[in-house]
């Protein structure tokens, strides 16, 4: 039972994660129509810059957490606003737009290499007193707890920032459709921008939460990228509660599989259950409109 | 009475609880030219996009020359016989003209991908007549000083002109045009009206959509009006303009 | 805008082409008779690279220059065709350690790479239905799933470790072994590469070839003119996995040695980007881009942690700015470039 327990907590966490991940990529793909392959490098790239600030430099967790997202939402938002918003304004294939975020995403591992080398950071714990908290007999990492409630307070938040938010119904009605937006005086590729910095930010956060249980290494992002999106496929692509149940479900999926079946099978089972969605019901569990 | 081409029954289609298309019935005879009319949204190209096979109808059914063909895919109704040009002009934009053609003949050649690697002498000489074909068929549309030019720098009527040629390319007992006249200025239309005509007396049936009167009602034998979906007068272009509750759709409408 | 000069001429390729194959007949001959060039074995490791990477650019192009569709993944086809014949023809693994019989290598890589052209069709059957932006995570996902596999399925691959001492290729008893010489092996790469050049001429000058570039152009005329867009898709995805598992297969019994590590999702970027450096759509533009990149990857040998970074930086700056590759730049003068894409800028 313990071990269900904190099986369950880890699944939560990764799912949490991914989560954060599938967020921003549904948010990107209902507001401009595309497919956002940086996502899972800007997770390794923010919690690096967390790293930096709180490992290295020791400033107080909450204002490098702070400062890292801000820093990550520029980062997004440039992005959009540099080569995306060109590639869009020069009539260019929708292939194109996706390679472009695929060699920004190389750029940016490659970055993260150069700078903070290819080893793996440890990166410091959050809380001084990192004793585990006991629920019955198993007991939980605060790390896990606290990445699993702010990952659920963001979710939260983001929810009521687009449902009760004048920006937030801005951003639905360009998502929506384009040209009446822009006729009702909403400008549409100001919430496209702040729409990728908003996913570029939620991407930090879940590094930063990640980051204690998993170690910061260049190469996270490239282990993780896929299962963010095949949580967003399961989920509904585009389907901003389907992304969220979509990545917790792969998450429970990977670690009950890992620890029952096979480390080795885990992987493989995700990406088949991915490709099983795209085939057989390719609007997901929440029925995502799929565009052509 | 002249033999039936085209059968159209109860031909209806939803689109998300929106009867686009409501109950349609009409019969095409062969060797007309027959119009399809209505006001904007009255589901005209989505009548002609069921008839060619791009979209599914809710209910209904369509016969070609006694064949049921609604809910075949487009390429497979392009092989029985029937061809479209579109209101958004379609074409192979970085293919030059005769290229454009080439493709249009796809459903009448037969080369597969064997005989293309080691160039069969039978691809060859196939190759060499769709070529001739394809050049015939731009002589005939008036296209045939333009064969290497690529479509895409073709001007506005030429294009449709082109849709047209590709159309036509492929041997189709009906051919459906949507809109070919539109953007295209007095002279062009002329000749358009012209070629429709000279297409006909080569045993094509023509079904058009179009919006310019004065066109549809100079050169089709019937017409079909269309309002909400639903079919609100059918015959002769006289009867038709003449027809109460056409005038009333029309005018009444304040189209 | 219509079709000029000498070199877009039937006879003026025809010369063209026939020059270009005496240079490459001749010159690494008379390399091989020159004493310092001889002993750098490593010259001709390049050449049969940069051969290998021909050929699976131009698979590449098939697919994404002519027929529109992406793939993300022909790093995977590429490690199907490596192992498949590593398999094959190996006495200590896969055929050879169940049965103890083992093919000819130059049988294997053919077979192979026919094996590929079905795993690459049954791969196109769902993407052939998929929407655009699923397609490019399918072929990830393709990727990912092959490279798990030669890495994790240890009995099969031997894992990370890799297999080594793969066989040489023999044909009629006359040895490719690079070991004792790397000019026989330029040839025999040199042959497969003009055999598929020219097969892909063929068949993109062919109904079929027109057929594929109309799905690109655009799917709904296609459809509309009798193609049988889900069909050509497959058709097309199979060409282009042939080209990949064949160029597999050259590759390492050439290297004689096969890990997981070459077929990682990087490499099917590097691909793309050696495809859109050098211009896709057309016959010499992938050519230019693996010879190209392939002398810009030895040059970098020293810089190899910047490599990727290079990559990614090159890949950005041509989709930005020079979408057409290089020989879409060199197009006025080169008229080889015929059937490239028209006046379109981003195709």
């Amino acid at each position: 039972m313990s071990m269900f327990i904190s099986l369950l907590v880890g699944g939560l966490v990764l799912g949490c994660t991914y989560g954060m991940l599938s967020l921003g990529l549904s948010l990107i793909y209902q507001a401009s129509g595309f497919m956002n392959f940086t996502q899972a490098n800007l997770l390794m790239f923010g919690a690096f810059v967390c790293y930096q600030f709180f490992g290295v430099w020791e400033i107080p967790f909450v204002i490098s957490l702070i400062l890292s997202v801000a820093i990550m939402f520029c980062v997004g938002w440039g992005i959009e606003r540099v080569v995306i918003r060109r590639l869009v304004a020069k009539k260019a294939k929708n292939v194109y737009v996706v390679l472009s975020t695929i060699a920004i995403s190389i750029i940016i591992e490659n970055l993260a290499m150069l700078i903070w080398n290819p080893r793996q950071h440890y990166f410091p714990s959050i809380f001084k007193d990192s004793s585990p908290i006991k629920i019955g007999s198993a007991s939980i990492g605060k790390e896990s707890l606290l990445c699993i409630v702010v990952a659920l307070a963001a979710m939260v938040a983001l929810h009521f920032f687009l449902n009760k938010t004048k920006f937030g119904t801005a951003m639905r009605a360009a998502a929506q459709n384009k040209t009446a937006a822009s006729c009702m005086g909403i400008n549409v590729n100001k919430t496209i921008g702040i729409t990728y910095g908003i996913a570029a930010a939620l991407a930090c956060l879940g590094g930063i939460l990640i980051a204690p249980k998993m170690t910061a290494y260049y190469q996270v992002g490239n282990q993780i990228s896929m299962k963010s999106f095949a949580g967003a496929v399961i989920g509904g692509y585009g389907h901003i509660y389907g992304a969220i149940v979509g990545a917790m479900f792969v998450g429970l999926l990977e670690t009950f599989v890992g620890a029952y079946i096979s480390s080795a099978y885990k992987e493989l089972i995700v990406y088949g259950v991915m490709i099983l969605f795209m085939i057989i019901k390719p609007s997901g569990l929440f029925n995502a409109k799929v565009y052509e | 009475m002249a033999e039936t081409i085209l059968k159209v029954v109860d031909l209806t289609i939803n689109f998300s609880g929106l009867k686009a298309v409501d109950t349609l019935n009409f019969e095409i005879e062969k060797g007309e030219i027959f119009g399809l009319i209505g006001p904007n949204g009255a589901g005209k190209t989505t009548t002609f996009n069921m008839i060619s096979g791009a979209l599914k109808p809710t209910s209904g059914e369509v016969w070609l020359n006694g064949q049921r063909i609604d809910g075949n895919y487009m390429y497979q109704t392009n092989k029985l016989g029937i061809a479209r040009t579109y209101q958004n002009i379609n074409l192979f934009r970085s293919m030059t003209v005769l290229e454009n053609l080439l493709v249009g003949q796809h459903c009448r050649l037969h080369s597969g991908l064997f005989p293309a690697i080691f160039r069969t002498p039978k691809e060859k000489k196939e190759e060499e007549a769709a070529v001739q074909k394809a050049r015939d068929t731009l002589e005939f549309c008036g296209l045939g000083h333009k064969e290497d030019t690529y479509s895409s720098s073709l001007s506005y009527g030429e294009q449709r002109i082109l849709e047209i040629a590709r159309a036509l390319v492929s041997d189709p007992v009906l051919i459906i045009l949507d809109e070919p006249a539109a953007g295209m200025n007095p002279t062009e239309k002329n000749s358009l009206a012209d070629l429709v005509k000279r297409i006909r007396a080569r045993g094509i049936t023509v079904l058009l959509v179009e919006h310019d009167m004065k066109f549809v009602m100079g050169i089709t034998d019937r017409i079909c009006v269309l309002n909400y979906g639903k079919r609100l007068a059918l015959g002769t272009p006289a009867e038709v303009q003449a027809n109460p509750e056409v005038i009333e759709a029309y005018l009444g409408g304040g189209d | 805008m219509k079709k000029n000069g000498f070199f877009e001429t039937k006879k003026g390729k025809t010369i063209a082409a026939a020059v270009i194959l005496a240079l490459l007949v001749i010159i690494p001959l008379l390399m091989d008779n020159n004493i310092i060039l001889k002993q750098n074995k490593y010259f001709y490791v390049l050449l049969c690279l940069i051969g290998i990477y021909t050929i699976i650019t131009s698979g590449l192009d098939i697919l994404f220059g002519y027929t529109g569709q992406i793939s993300f993944g022909h790093a995977g086809f590429f490690c199907i065709g490596a192992y498949g014949s590593v398999l094959l023809t190996h006495p200590g693994w896969g055929l050879g350690k169940l049965t103890g019989y083992v093919l000819p290598p130059i049988l294997s890589i053919l077979l192979v790479a026919c094996i590929t052209a079905c795993i690459g069709a049954l791969l196109a059957v769902p993407a052939s239905k998929l929407v655009f932006h699923f397609l490019s995570m399918l072929t990830i996902a393709f990727n990912q799933i092959i490279y798990l596999i030669a890495n994790n399925f240890s009995w099969l691959t031997n894992g990370s470790i890799g297999i080594t001492s793969v066989p040489a290729v023999t044909i009629l008893g006359f040895s490719f072994s690079t070991v004792s010489s790397k000019l026989r092996y330029y040839y025999l790469v040199l042959f497969f590469v003009i055999v598929l050049l020219v097969v892909k001429t063929h068949i993109i000058n062919s109904r079929v070839g027109r057929g594929l570039i109309a799905i690109r152009e655009n799917p709904t005329a296609a459809n509309g003119c009798g193609i049988n867009v889900a069909k050509y898709k497959i058709m097309s995805f199979a060409i282009s996995a042939f080209y990949v598992g064949l160029a597999g297969g050259l590759y390492v019994h050439m290297i004689g040695f096969v890990s997981p590590d070459t077929f990682i999702q990087n490499t099917s970027v590097i691909f793309i980007t050696m495809l859109l450096f050098g211009g896709s759509g057309n016959l010499v533009g992938p050519i230019l881009g693996a010879a190209v990149i392939t002398f810009i990857q030895e040059g970098l040998q020293s810089l190899a942690d910047y490599r990727m970074l290079i990559y990614g930086v090159l890949l950005l700056i041509i989709i930005l700015f020079q979408p057409q590759g290089l020989s879409g730049l060199g197009k006025t003068f080169s008229g080889l470039a015929a059937r490239g894409k028209g006046g379109e800028s981003n195709g």
